[in-house]
């Protein structure tokens, strides 16, 4: 059967399950988006083509599926290497599909042509230009394959016009086999063996989870290590989610801006176990001096990685599922009693101090890292006052603006609940446990006990012996504890990121949303209404910063057009925020070019756009904005005015 | 800085050049030569880089390529393991005078002569980096007018090849092996 090639595009789409796809067209890509009415691949037409980009990847990430855009070539295709970039750095599984002028134009500077292949080689996993339509199903199905698997990353593939014109004949495309590409997914067995050793002797071991266990699809067998051998968790910010930051054995995010536990524990560990994670500059500035100190166990699917930033002394490369199953063979703890009780002791201690839970990022003096030479000048660590007792008429704080926010999501259920969002439920970092409706059956649970939010079974620890006892508790039964949790938020980038990151509870994978390796503003947004046109019945939230915010903010016209309740909260400082202190800290308070005092009015331009919202200005009108902005599934947006001062560190 | 050479076997297809040498450029790695062409199998063609950089570099230098989906394999080759060798064609000027003295040297490094006119010699010489490097310091004198090197290319010794076998093991069980020698407890 005879069919052309953006036919055959669209059959092979369809053949990798894809559902929804973002873009923008144009001329050279037009033949595709005629074929694509006779499709039921649902398009989502974007404002601008990096929205197109930043959306496929917020879609991948908040599903596991890859994330599909289309551009037409020129301009459209250069405007998709800032999301492609981006999803590169982060290892977010995209397929890019852009048009490009007919072949025997290709060189001749032809209106619109851009040699987008030669542009995004050094930002994507492989990138494709088709120049024989007889190549073109198994190029698709290879550029799936390349995307998904080992690594995730972006795949680029650019179709001249004249090949989406000319037919051929159809014929599925067999699985690919490419000589170039073989990721190895078993860990070398004598590894693991090393691993297990190491871990059954040390008395002080770390994990430090990072965003592959979220792509490995590994939160629940990593707890499941945790809890088994009782050690303590940090996680990067692309790792937020692969446990729950209210696990008693989660520590929060280490780093330049994470918080002081989570890198007392990095400090002080004898054998780090580094999962999925690739060791960036601002989760370990001092790498060298970790390898020093400690055991370095490194785990991951790109052998690329390992060695690359931190010197390793056992290496594994594999996939992090098969990995961990094998670890999971460990029959008895190392006695690691010690260090958790220090562990807990010093978090305790930090809490009483600010009267805060200590995971969130108010690290301590001597933990602030600060490469340059003078000593970072943080003069009493930002202190956030008890949180009944918080000053309710002073700008909003946005540490307990999220942490509300986390508290309300909690209890979806019960918005009217008099008794939701008592002090005590949000300071307490096992919070979920004492929320009021869950009080009465609680004699059995203790708070060594954990709840996996994956599968919402609670296990009971006994702490006597070396087994775990699981069983499944009646309380699972009788309360739907898996609504309230189902929210995904995402972040922009800078102070708001930082804040997001530190003061909110996210208990599963893929519920955090955020630009880490590329920190791209405007990220936010667009990966919003991926996330949401991938999980239509979870809430999605966006943090985002007044600088952030007017990045991508023709976006809202893709929220008005697909009707998507999106809901977006502006920390309005009217600053380029995180610019901002760097400038305090490094260049002596010389600010330049961070003021935004002529923002718009973001009501009336959410109004603009048919999007209801409010403007709130203290910290006592917080909890009822919330409460309205999730009543409903309508887009909604609430601009927080926040004191330009608030800092992350 | 150390010199290492690397054998990488690559797709023949239009643009691997490209990508391997944006890969050096924006990794910041310092390729000294870099040969090409076509191996027994017309789909794959052999690459002779000569990289410098200490131990860390080339070990990245080495994944990275890994990485590439057109690169199937990539080998180190060590001084001793291996053959090596360059081709050089050099222009030099050469009267009536100079040019019998200018044979004889070409004579005992058995290069060749492959072109004459009324001032140049051409001169072909192929060997290995030090006979290639001398012939041109003892023809510097005369004064070169160009010189064009292709590059050292170079195989491992003996019965080891690298193939780009399907079936076989994946390419990163190189660099595995590579991991339990350097491992310590």
């Amino acid at each position: 059967m005879k069919i052309t090639g953006a036919e055959a595009i669209i059959k092979i789409l369809e053949l990798e399950n894809t559902t929804h796809i973002f873009g923008y067209p144009g001329a050279t890509i037009c033949p595709f988006y005629d074929a694509l009415l006779d499709s039921k691949i649902k398009h989502i037409l974007t404002r601008h083509e990096q929205g197109a980009a930043h959306s496929a990847s917020g879609y991948a990430r908040a599903t596991g599926k890859v994330g599909v855009c289309v551009a037409t070539s020129g301009p459209g295709a250069t405007n998709l290497i800032t999301g492609i970039a981006t999803a590169y750095m982060d290892s977010i599984p995209v397929v890019a599909l852009t048009g490009q002028v007919p072949t025997h134009l290709i060189g001749r500077d032809v209106f619109q042509e851009a040699d987008i292949t030669g542009a995004t080689a050094p930002f994507c996993k492989h990138n494709y230009l088709v120049k024989d339509i007889e190549e073109l199903p198994k190029i698709l199905k290879e550029a799936f394959h390349i995307a998904s698997t080992g690594r995730p990353g972006p795949v680029l593939v650019d179709i001249p016009i004249d090949i989406q014109l000319k037919e051929l004949k159809f014929e599925v495309p067999t699985n690919p086999d490419i000589k170039g590409y073989k990721p190895s997914y078993k860990g070398h067995p004598l590894q693991i063996k090393k691993i297990i050793e190491l871990l059954e002797k040390s008395q002080k071991p770390a994990i430090c989870a990072g965003g592959g266990i979220i792509s490995g699809n590994a939160g629940s067998l990593l707890r499941k290590l945790v809890d088994r051998c009782n050690i303590p968790v940090v996680t990067t910010l692309m790792g937020i989610g692969s446990v729950p930051t209210d696990h008693k054995l989660c520590f929060g995010m280490l780093g330049s801006h994470g918080s002081y536990m989570a890198n007392y524990v990095i400090n002080n560990a004898d054998l780090l176990i580094i999962a999925g994670a690739r060791v960036g500059d601002r989760a370990m500035a001092s790498a060298g001096e970790a390898y020093k100190r400690a055991k370095i166990v490194h785990i991951d699917i790109d052998p690329a990685e390992i060695g690359k930033n931190i010197g390793v002394n056992i290496p594994v490369v594999g996939h992090i599922s098969s990995i961990l199953t094998d670890l999971l063979q460990v029959s008895a703890r190392g006695n690691t009693d010690g260090w958790i009780s220090e562990l807990m002791m010093r978090r305790q201690e930090h809490e009483n101090k600010l009267n805060i839970s200590s995971n969130i990022g108010v690290p301590d003096k001597i933990y602030t890292s600060h490469k340059r030479g003078t000593p970072h000048k943080t003069d009493t660590p930002h202190k956030i006052d008890k949180l009944d007792e918080i000053n309710k008429s002073c700008p909003v704080t946005p540490a307990y603006l999220l942490r509300v926010l986390s508290d309300t999501l909690k209890n979806l259920d019960n918005l009217d609940s008099p008794d939701i969002l008592n002090s005590s439920s949000i300071l307490d970092s096992s919070s979920m446990l004492n929320s009021p409706d869950m009080l009465g059956s609680l004699n059995t649970l203790n708070s060594s006990d954990i709840i996996d939010g994956s599968t919402n079974n609670i296990y009971k620890i006994n702490t006597q012996g070396s087994d775990i006892n699981t069983q499944r508790s009646n309380i699972v039964e009788s309360h739907d504890i898996v609504e309230s949790g189902d929210f995904i938020i995402t972040t922009e980038v800078g102070q708001n990121q930082i804040w997001a990151a530190n003061n909110l509870t996210i208990r599963n994978p893929r519920q955090f949303i955020s630009s880490g390796g590329m920190g791209t503003m405007g990220y936010g947004l667009p990966a919003a209404i991926g996330a949401k046109i991938g999980c239509p019945n979870k809430k999605v939230i966006n943090i985002s910063g007044d600088g952030s915010f007017q990045m991508s903010l023709q976006e809202l016209g893709t929220i008005k057009q697909e009707s998507l309740g999106v809901k977006i909260i502006i920390l309005n400082n009217s600053r380029l925020g995180m610019v901002k202190e760097l400038q305090k800290a490094n260049y002596s308070c010389r600010y330049s070019q961070v003021n935004l005092d002529s923002n718009p009015d973001f009501l009336k331009l959410a109004a603009a756009y048919g999007i209801k919202g409010e403007r709130i200005t203290k910290n006592d009108e917080v909890k009822e904005a919330l409460k309205r902005m999730l009543s409903d599934d309508e887009p909604y947006l609430i601009e927080c005015i926040i004191n330009p001062d608030e800092s992350t560190l | 800085m150390a010199k290492h050479i690397l054998s990488v076997l690559v797709e023949n297809h239009a643009g691997v050049l490209s990508r391997v040498s944006g890969l050096f450029s924006r990794r910041g790695f310092n390729i000294e030569s870099l040969a090409v062409g076509i191996t027994e199998n017309p789909e794959i063609s052999r690459m002779t880089i000569v990289v410098e950089g200490d131990e860390y570099t080339v070990e990245q230098v080495s994944k990275q390529l890994n990485k590439l989906i057109n690169v199937i394999r990539v080998k180190k080759l060590e001084n001793f393991d291996s053959v090596k060798r360059e081709l050089a064609l050099i222009k030099v000027n050469a009267t009536a005078a100079t040019r019998s003295e200018i044979v004889q040297i070409v004579e005992i490094f058995r290069a060749n002569i492959i072109d004459v006119s009324k001032d140049t010699l051409t001169i072909e010489v192929s060997g290995d980096e030090d006979k290639v490097g001398a012939l041109e310091n003892m023809i510097k004198p005369f004064g070169i007018k160009e010189i064009v090197r292709t590059g050292i290319i170079a195989l491992e010794r003996g019965t080891k090849h690298i193939k780009a076998d399907n079936n076989k093991d994946n390419k990163e069980n190189d660099m595995e092996d590579d991991f339990n020698d350097k491992d310590v407890l």
